[in-house]
């Protein structure tokens, strides 16, 4: 089984083709292999909670474990309690930890 | 290590660079023994139609004598053993499914990428 | 030092126009202070992250001199990380690439930033515990 971190850092309102990378992770984990996403930078922005963003939804209702990362919330006022329900604040150095343990981090 | 090149931003700087530099780059490492594949997604997928012409730039007496040919970099990435993959829901979406390919290339429905990427040991996606 | 204390970075963004050459040394920043060896590979825009010829600026809009403004300057960080780095007497190998250094007449880089090629890129991941590659638009 393998491991993989999807870094999604623009989300659909900037990317028209995220839906397609949440897809993907979907896919990955129908397969049987280990997802987990992190938002960073505008890609936290999907994740309040009212947002009309299109992907995420179906990654959480998939059961993907979806982070967001914490300087880029706060950076947008965004709080934890602002969050969809299944986000989760974390840190950058997740990203390190996945990297390290040789998990396939993908940045989109 | 078995390294899968994703590529998805399009003719990026390719007039500047006169090739894509993640296509150069790729091919770089290959000649320095590496193995790698390339996988074409979103607009990138026009770099396997034939027919692409990106000659006749000029500014002033400034001519651009040797214009990016994304085909000729392709079929020689192919001739060299870099498999070429195209994600045919992408040429479909852009009006390319029926289009002619450059010889070599494969295409993969985008319900089967993450098939193709378990494939490889790491996936690089620039 | 070993594979698997040691991870790779390849990124391509360059200074001052995306959120995501901070991002990029926020993990970079983060692989150091826990320890690993990093190898760090800037391709196209991003070897201009190590210029040693950026300079700070005062901020008028901002109502600041430029003691005030301390602009934030990328090859300051770039700096900083190698003094980390070394401090801890760990590895942080800084490799622009070479040919988008010629082309951007960057030839400039600050101390400890060396020339490589993309064959030193496929050493360094081949070396590594993992690579994160970050691309650009």
């Amino acid at each position: 089984m393998k491991h993989y971190l999807f870094i999604e850092s623009e989300g659909s309102f900037a990317a028209a083709d995220a839906p397609q990378f949440f897809a993907l992770a979907r896919e990955i984990k129908q397969q049987g292999d280990t997802v987990e996403i992190f938002l960073v930078q505008n890609g936290v922005m999907p994740a309040r909670a009212g947002s009309k963003a299109d992907g995420l939804s179906a990654a959480l209702q998939a059961g993907i474990a979806v982070m967001a990362d914490e300087m880029s919330m706060r950076e947008r006022a965004l709080k934890a309690s602002d969050l969809v329900t299944g986000v989760k604040p974390a840190k950058i150095g997740t990203v390190v930890e996945r990297t390290a343990a040789g998990w396939n981090v993908i940045w989109h | 290590m078995k390294v899968l090149q994703v590529v998805s931003s399009a003719y990026r700087a390719t007039f500047e660079e006169q090739d894509d530099t993640v296509l150069w780059l790729t091919q770089a490492m290959k000649n320095a023994g590496g193995d790698l594949d390339v996988l074409l997604t979103g607009n990138t997928v026009n770099y396997a139609v034939v027919g692409q012409d990106a000659s006749g730039l000029k500014f002033g007496q400034w001519k651009q004598t040797q214009p990016p040919r994304i085909e000729e970099d392709l079929s020689r990435m192919i001739s060299k053993g870099i498999a070429v993959i195209a994600v045919a829901d992408d040429l479909i979406d852009r009006g390319l499914g029926d289009s002619a390919l450059i010889e070599g290339v494969r295409r993969v429905h985008r319900g089967d990428v993450a098939r193709v990427m378990s494939n490889y040991d790491q996936v690089w996606r620039w | 030092m070993s594979k698997d204390k040691t991870l790779t970075f390849a990124f391509m963004e360059p200074p001052f126009e995306s959120a995501r050459g901070t991002t990029v040394f926020r993990i970079v920043s983060e692989a150091v202070r826990s320890g690993f060896d990093v190898n760090v590979f800037a391709y196209e825009g991003a070897v201009m992250m190590s210029f040693a010829r950026q300079q700070q600026h005062a901020n008028a809009v901002h109502g600041r001199d430029i003691v005030e403004e301390n602009h934030p300057l990328p090859k300051d960080w770039v700096a900083a990380l190698l003094a980390e780095a070394a401090a801890k007497n760990i590895k942080l190998d800084w490799a622009n690439c070479g040919l988008c250094v010629d082309e951007r007449g960057a030839g400039e880089a600050i101390p400890g930033v060396r020339r490589g090629t993309p064959a030193d890129l496929w050493k360094m991941a081949a070396e590594s515990a993992n690579t994160l590659v970050v691309g650009t638009h």
